[in-house]
C-alpha cells in the first residue's frame, strides 16, 4: 500500500496538502454551499419557489414542445420549464438546483482542469446562478420567459458539458464540431448555444496562440468560423425558419426580458459570461500542473476563501424582501384555504410598512376569516414602495385575480385571469383561477377546457380531479367550503362602468355602492364603504346588517361613532355598542380636540400609537393610502 | 419549411419506424349498436368540400381498442388504428377524389371487456370544393391586454398554416402594435389587402403584392382612422367605417364586456388617388360594417338611431342604454362610373323586432344575405345569443340559419367565391373561445350540418386558449414580404386627403 503524504509536506516555500485534506476541505466547503441552496429554496424561499411554479406550466403534448421548439432554445425551454415543477414541492425544487449546480461545478472543474485545491472557485458560477434565480423578485409576477428559473443552470450546464466534449475533439474535429454547435446549440438552446460557441472559441484562440504550425491555423479557423456563425446562424434562422421568433430577441431568446430600468439584473449572467470565457482560457493554457504544484497551501487557502466567500455573497446579497415574502406567505396560505393562518400573518407583521398589495391579500384574508370588521384597520394599512424597478403593475399582477375572485366579482377574476395569460403566458394559477371563475358562472366548458390542462400537469392533476367533479356534477359547487363563501358575495347588481384601469378603488367602490343582500355580502360592502370612507353610504346599510348579527364588529362600530360626531342629532344607542369602544372613541375625541390646532400630520404622529388600529384614525388621519 | 414542419416529419418517421409492419384488419365479429360513435371534432354526417384537409378526429368512447374504417359504399377505404384518427392526406385526397358525388361512410369500432363494437356509421357527403385558403387574426379572447398578435393564413386543403404578420416581429411592449382586420380584396385573386396597424408607428396598410403602402386615413374632418373595410370588386375604392370605440367591462353578467361605439360614420377611400370622402355621416345614427354587394351596385352597412343632440348628450344615452342600441341593415346604391351614392333603402329594421343587426355580406349570386343578429350592440362576438340570419334579397324573407346556429355566439362569416361555402366564427364549444366552423350552402338556400376547420392534431382546438377571430376565405395565399410590411410600418403614412361627400 502506498503510503500516504503526512498532513503536512513543506517543500520550499510552499506548504503542500494532503489529498485526504484537500478533500476534506473541498467536501465541507460543497455541503455548505448545498446547505445553503436548501435554506435559501426549500426553508426561507419555499414560497417564492411555489410562486414560481405556479405562475408557470408545463404541459406534456406535442403541441407544447411544438410550441417551445419553435423559438430557438426551444428545447432548453422545455426542459426548464419541465424542472419548473419541481417547485410545487420546494423540497424537490431545492433538491434539482443542488443537483444541477453541483453538477455545473464538477464538470466545471473537470473540464477546465482545476488542481484540487482551486475546487471551491468552481462554487462561483453557481453562486451566481443561486443570485440570479433570488434576484428575481417581483420580476416572478410579469415574467414572460417560461422556465425562467431554469433556464440559467440547465443553460451553463450543457455549455459546460459541451465544452468539455469540444475538449476532447483535436485538429478538423473542432472547426465541425463548432458549426455544429453553433448551429444545434442555437436551435435547442438559443443564446446558450451562441455561449457555447463562443466559449469554444475562445478557447480555440488561445491555443492557437500556443501552437505552431498547421495545428495554429486550424486553431484560428475554428475561433474564426465560431465568431462568424455566431453572428450569421441567428439571422439565417429567422430567414429560413423564423416564422415564429420575434426578431428583437433573435440574439437574445431565451434570456429573462427585464426592463431597460432592470439591467443592472443581468450582473449575475455577464459574470457568468466573464466566468466561461475564463475557463477557456485557463483550460486552453492550463497544462495539468503536477500535484505538488497543485496542491499548495496557499491556493487551497484562497480558493478557500473565494468559496465561502460566493456563499457569503449570496446569503448577503440576495433580494430580500418582507414585504414581498409577506405577499407569498398570505397568497399561499389563501390557495391553501388555511384563512385564518393568512390572517395572522397580516395582523402579525409587525412595523412593516405593507404595499398596497399586501393590504389587498390582508383584506383578504380577514375577510374569509371573517374578521374584515374587526381588524381591517389593525392591519399596518399603508402603501409603502415595491422593491422593484416595476411597480407600475405590481398590484395589480399579485392581487387582481385573487382580489375579484374573493370579492364575489368573478367576471373581473376571470378577466384579469385571461388579461394576465395573454401578458405573461399560461400558467396554472392562471387556468386555476379562470376554472374556479367559470364554474361560479356556469361556465362548465370553459372549466372543462382549464381542468383539462391542469390534469396534464404533474403536480395539479389532483387539484384538477377535486374540480372536474363539480363540472360532473354542479351541486358540489355549493357544498365547497371556500365557493360557498364567494356565492353569497355574488349576489350583486352589475356594474357597468370603466373602471379606468383602477383596481383596489374600483373594486371597494363598486362593493360599496351595490346592493348586496346576504349577511356576508352586507359585511363586505360596510368594508367597502369604509375602506373607501363612505360613511353615509355605510349608515345607510348599517341597520340591515344589525340585524343579522348579534353583536357588531369592532370597526363597524367605530364607524357609527364616528358618525354620531358628524351628525350631532344621531342616536347610537340602539346598536348596542361596546363599552370599551365608546370608551376608546370617547378618548380619541378628547384628545384630538387639545390637539386640534396643531399641523394635521403632527396630529397623526401623536394619535397613531393609541389610536392607530381604529376607523376614526383612518377616517381622519390615514393619507398615505394609495387606492390603485 | 418550420421548426413545426421539422417536428411533424421526425415524429413522423418515428412513428413509421414504430408502426412499420403493423397492418389493421377491421373486427369481423363485432356487435353492432344503434348509437353512432362521439366523436372531436364532431364530423359525423356533415357535408365536407372535395378539397379540404383530413378529418382527423378524436374517438371520445373509453376503450381499449380503436379500429376505423373510412370508405365509400362497399369499397375497402382505409382502416386506422387508435383513439386518435389521423388520417394520411395522400389516401384522404384520393378518397375524396374517388368520392364523386357518392358519400363517405365512417365505420367505428372499439372493443372492451365485452369484445368489439361496431358503431352505426357516420356518414360524410362530399360537395363542391372551397377557396383553399383562409386568414385570420389568431388572439386571446382577452379584454385590454394584448401581447402577440397574428394574421394567420392555412391552406384547408393541408395542415399548413403560416403567419401573414406577426406584430412582435419588430417591436413589443410600448413599442408593439395592434394588429387587425386583415382583408383580402376578391379573395385574395389579385393579390391585394389591407390591414390596420395601430398604436405606435400605426396606420392602414395597403398592399399590390410586394408593394405596401402605409396610409393614414384620418383627416380632420372624420372621427377616426379606417376601421372596418369592404373592397369594392371592381374599382380600386375601399368603403370604410369610421369608429370612435370603447370598451367597459360587466362585473356580473354573462355577457362580460361591451365593445360599443361612441360615434361612426362610412367613408370611402380611393386606393390610387389618396381620397377621402362621407359616405353615411349623420351624427344621430351610428353607421358601421359596409359590404359591397358583388356587382359593386350597392353598399351595405348597419345604423342605429342615437337620440341626443350633441355628443355629450349621446355619451350619456348610451352609458344607460346600451341595451336599447339596436342597429338596422340598409343599402345605398352606387354608381361606378360616377362613383356617387344614390338612394338608401332600408333591407331589415331589425329594431322593430329589438334585435341589432350587424355585419351583412351578400352572397356571391347577390341572393342571400347573411348576417349576425342579437338583442342589441354592436360586437356580437362577445353576446351569446348572436346568431346567423339569412334574408333572401330577392323575396325579402328573413329567417334565423338554424342549420348552423347554435346555442351559443355565432358572429364573423363570409362567403365562399363559389357560394357554396360560408365560414364564420362560433364560440359554441365552450362560449368564449372562437373557433372557425364551415356550412356548405345548398342551391335551395339551405345551410348543412356546420363543421370545425380540421386541425392534424383533433384536440388542439382544445389546448389551444386563443381565439380565431376574423375569418376570410382565399383563393390564393398572401405571398407579401414580410421585410416589405415591416418597411411600410417603420415609414411614414401617406394621410390622405378628404374631398367632401361621395
Amino acid at each position: 500500500m502506498k503510503k500516504q503524504p503526512s498532513k503536512k509536506k513543506q517543500k520550499g516555500n510552499n506548504i503542500l496538502l494532503s489529498d485526504k485534506t484537500l478533500n476534506a476541505v473541498n467536501i465541507v466547503i460543497s455541503a455548505l454551499f448545498i446547505a445553503m441552496i436548501y435554506w435559501m429554496l426549500a426553508c426561507d424561499g419555499a414560497n417564492y419557489l411555489r410562486k414560481i411554479e405556479l405562475l408557470s406550466l408545463f404541459l406534456p403534448t406535442k403541441t407544447y414542445f411544438a410550441d417551445c421548439m419553435a423559438q430557438p432554445g426551444g428545447l432548453l425551454t422545455w426542459i426548464s420549464t419541465w424542472l419548473t415543477q419541481s417547485f410545487y414541492h420546494p423540497w424537490l425544487g431545492a433538491t434539482a438546483y443542488a443537483v444541477i449546480l453541483a453538477a455545473i461545478s464538477l464538470v466545471s472543474y473537470k473540464c477546465v482542469k482545476l488542481p484540487k485545491a482551486a475546487y471551491p472557485v468552481t462554487l462561483i458560477v453557481p453562486a451566481l446562478i443561486l443570485l440570479a434565480l433570488l434576484d428575481l423578485g417581483y420580476t416572478i409576477y410579469s415574467n414572460k420567459t417560461p422556465g425562467v428559473a431554469f433556464l440559467l443552470p440547465v443553460g451553463v450546464l450543457v455549455i459546460m458539458l459541451i465544452f468539455w466534449a469540444f475538449g476532447m475533439l483535436h485538429s478538423w474535429g473542432r472547426v465541425i464540431a463548432i458549426i455544429a454547435v453553433s448551429i444545434a446549440g442555437y436551435c435547442l438552446l438559443g443564446i446558450y448555444g451562441l455561449a457555447a460557441t463562443a466559449v469554444c472559441g475562445i478557447y480555440c484562440l488561445m491555443l492557437a496562440l500556443k501552437q505552431k504550425g498547421t495545428q495554429r491555423w486550424i486553431s484560428l479557423a475554428s475561433a474564426v468560423i465560431g465568431a462568424l456563425c455566431i453572428s450569421l446562424v441567428p439571422k439565417l434562422w429567422l430567414k429560413l425558419i423564423g416564422g415564429d421568433l420575434m426578431m428583437i430577441y433573435t440574439y437574445q431568446t431565451p434570456l429573462p426580458r427585464f426592463f431597460e430600468t432592470e439591467s443592472y439584473m443581468f450582473t449575475p449572467y455577464i459574470l457568468i459570461a466573464v466566468c466561461l470565457g475564463i475557463y477557456a482560457i485557463i483550460s486552453a493554457v492550463n497544462n495539468r500542473n503536477t500535484t505538488e504544484q497543485s496542491s499548495g497551501a496557499v491556493l487551497a487557502f484562497g480558493s478557500m476563501v473565494v468559496g465561502l466567500a460566493a456563499i457569503i455573497s449570496v446569503i448577503t446579497l440576495r433580494y430580500d424582501d418582507p414585504n414581498l415574502k409577506l405577499s407569498l406567505a398570505i397568497d399561499h396560505e389563501l390557495w391553501q384555504g388555511n384563512w385564518q393562518k393568512a390572517a395572522d400573518l397580516a395582523t402579525e407583521a409587525g412595523d412593516l410598512e405593507f404595499t398596497r398589495a399586501n393590504v389587498i391579500l390582508a383584506d383578504m384574508a380577514l375577510l374569509r376569516a371573517g374578521e374584515i370588521g374587526d381588524k381591517m384597520f389593525v392591519i399596518n394599512n399603508s402603501s409603502a414602495p415595491y422593491e422593484t424597478q416595476r411597480a407600475l403593475r405590481a398590484a395589480h399582477d399579485i392581487t387582481s385575480r385573487m382580489f375579484s375572485y374573493h370579492t364575489g366579482m368573478i367576471n373581473y377574476a376571470y378577466r384579469w385571469a385571461m388579461e394576465y395569460k395573454v401578458e405573461y403566458g399560461m400558467s396554472a394559477e392562471q387556468l386555476m383561477f379562470m376554472t374556479k371563475a367559470a364554474l361560479l358562472n356556469k361556465d362548465y366548458n370553459v372549466a372543462r377546457k382549464c381542468l383539462d390542462q391542469l390534469s396534464m400537469t404533474a403536480f395539479h392533476r389532483d387539484w384538477a380531479a377535486k374540480y372536474r367533479k363539480y363540472v360532473d356534477d354542479p351541486s358540489l359547487i355549493a357544498e365547497d367550503e371556500e365557493m360557498s363563501m364567494i356565492i353569497p358575495l355574488m349576489d350583486q347588481y352589475n356594474v357597468f362602468i370603466n373602471d379606468g384601469g383602477r383596481l383596489e378603488g374600483y373594486v371597494w367602490e363598486a362593493l360599496a355602492y351595490n346592493n348586496l343582500r346576504s349577511k356576508q355580502a352586507l359585511e363586505l360592502s360596510l368594508a367597502s364603504a369604509l375602506m373607501t370612507k363612505k360613511i353615509d353610504v355605510f349608515m345607510a346599510k348599517i341597520g340591515a346588517y344589525a340585524r343579522q348579527v348579534d353583536k357588531l364588529p369592532k370597526h363597524f362600530q367605530e364607524a357609527i361613532l364616528v358618525w354620531s360626531a358628524i351628525e350631532t342629532d344621531f342616536d347610537y344607542k340602539p346598536y348596542n355598542l361596546d363599552q370599551q369602544v365608546i370608551d376608546k372613541f370617547n378618548q380619541f375625541m378628547n384628545m384630538s380636540g387639545k390637539i386640534g390646532k396643531l399641523p394635521k400630520p403632527k396630529q397623526a404622529e401623536l394619535l397613531k400609537p393609541a389610536f392607530g388600529d381604529t376607523f376614526m384614525f383612518y377616517y381622519l388621519h390615514n393619507s398615505d393610502r394609495t387606492i390603485i | 419549411m418550420n421548426q413545426r414542419f421539422i417536428y411533424i416529419l421526425l415524429t413522423g418517421i418515428i412513428s413509421c419506424a414504430t408502426l412499420c409492419g403493423c397492418t389493421h384488419t377491421i373486427p369481423d365479429n363485432a356487435k353492432a349498436v344503434d348509437e353512432k360513435a362521439q366523436i372531436y371534432p364532431d364530423y359525423a354526417d356533415v357535408t365536407i368540400p372535395s378539397n379540404i384537409a383530413p378529418l382527423n378526429f378524436d374517438i371520445l368512447a373509453d376503450a381499449d381498442e380503436y379500429i376505423t374504417h373510412i370508405h365509400l359504399k362497399d369499397k375497402d377505404g382505409l382502416i386506422i388504428a387508435g383513439k386518435t384518427v389521423k388520417i394520411d392526406i395522400d389516401d384522404w385526397h384520393q378518397l375524396l377524389t374517388q368520392a364523386d358525388g357518392c358519400d363517405i361512410e365512417i365505420d367505428i369500432y372499439t372493443k372492451d371487456k365485452d369484445g368489439w363494437k361496431r358503431y352505426a356509421p357516420a356518414t360524410i357527403k362530399v360537395a363542391e370544393p372551397i377557396d383553399p385558403y383562409v386568414t385570420y387574426r389568431l388572439i386571446e379572447p382577452s379584454y385590454v391586454n394584448f401581447e402577440v398578435m397574428r394574421i394567420r393564413q392555412r391552406c384547408l386543403e393541408n395542415f399548413e398554416e403560416h403567419d401573414i404578420f406577426n406584430n412582435c416581429a419588430f417591436a413589443d411592449e410600448e413599442n408593439g402594435q395592434c394588429l387587425n382586420c386583415h382583408n383580402p380584396r376578391n379573395y385574395n385573386a389579385d393579390g391585394k389587402w389591407q390591414m390596420h396597424v395601430r398604436l405606435k408607428q400605426g396606420g392602414t396598410l395597403i398592399a399590390d403584392g410586394d408593394k405596401v403602402t402605409k396610409v393614414n386615413l384620418k383627416t380632420p374632418e372624420t372621427i377616426s382612422g379606417g376601421v372596418y373595410p369592404a373592397w369594392h370588386p371592381t374599382l380600386p375604392v375601399i368603403a370604410y367605417s369610421n369608429n370612435n370605440t370603447l370598451q367597459v367591462f360587466h362585473s356580473a353578467d354573462r355577457n362580460k364586456i361591451e365593445v360599443q361605439d361612441a360615434a361612426s360614420d362610412i367613408i370611402l377611400y380611393d386606393t390610387e388617388s389618396g381620397a377621402v370622402s362621407f359616405v353615411a355621416n349623420d351624427s344621430t345614427e351610428w353607421e358601421t360594417f359596409p359590404a359591397w354587394s358583388p356587382d359593386g351596385k350597392y353598399l351595405y352597412y348597419v345604423s342605429a338611431k342615437v337620440p341626443g343632440a350633441n355628443q355629450q348628450e349621446r355619451d350619456e344615452w348610451r352609458a344607460d342604454h346600451y341595451k336599447d342600441v339596436k342597429y338596422d341593415i340598409y343599402r345605398k346604391s352606387f354608381d361606378p362610373q360616377t362613383r356617387r351614392f344614390g338612394a338608401t333603402d332600408t333591407i331589415y329594421m331589425a329594431s322593430a323586432d329589438s334585435l341589432s343587426a350587424i355585419l351583412p355580406r351578400v352572397s356571391p349570386d347577390g341572393k342571400y344575405l347573411l348576417f349576425t343578429v342579437a338583442e342589441y350592440g354592436t360586437f356580437h362576438i362577445w353576446h351569446h345569443d348572436a346568431d346567423l340570419c339569412l334574408m333572401d334579397l330577392t323575396t325579402g324573407e328573413m329567417r334565423p340559419l338554424s342549420e348552423a346556429n347554435s346555442d351559443d355566439t355565432e358572429s364573423y362569416h363570409t362567403w365562399s367565391s363559389n357560394g357554396r361555402w360560408i365560414i364564420f366564427s362560433s364560440r359554441r364549444d365552450d362560449g368564449d373561445f372562437t373557433r372557425l366552423y364551415m356550412a356548405y350552402f345548398d342551391k335551395d338556400g339551405k345551410a348543412h350540418k356546420p363543421f370545425m376547420m380540421p386541425q392534424e392534431l383533433p384536440q388542439s382546438n382544445i389546448q389551444l386558449f386563443k381565439s380565431y377571430n376574423v375569418p376570410e376565405l382565399m383563393v390564393a395565399p398572401v405571398t407579401t414580404d414580410k421585410n416589405q410590411i415591416i418597411e411600410a410600418i417603420e415609414g411614414e403614412a401617406v394621410s390622405a386627403k378628404f374631398a367632401g361627400e361621395s
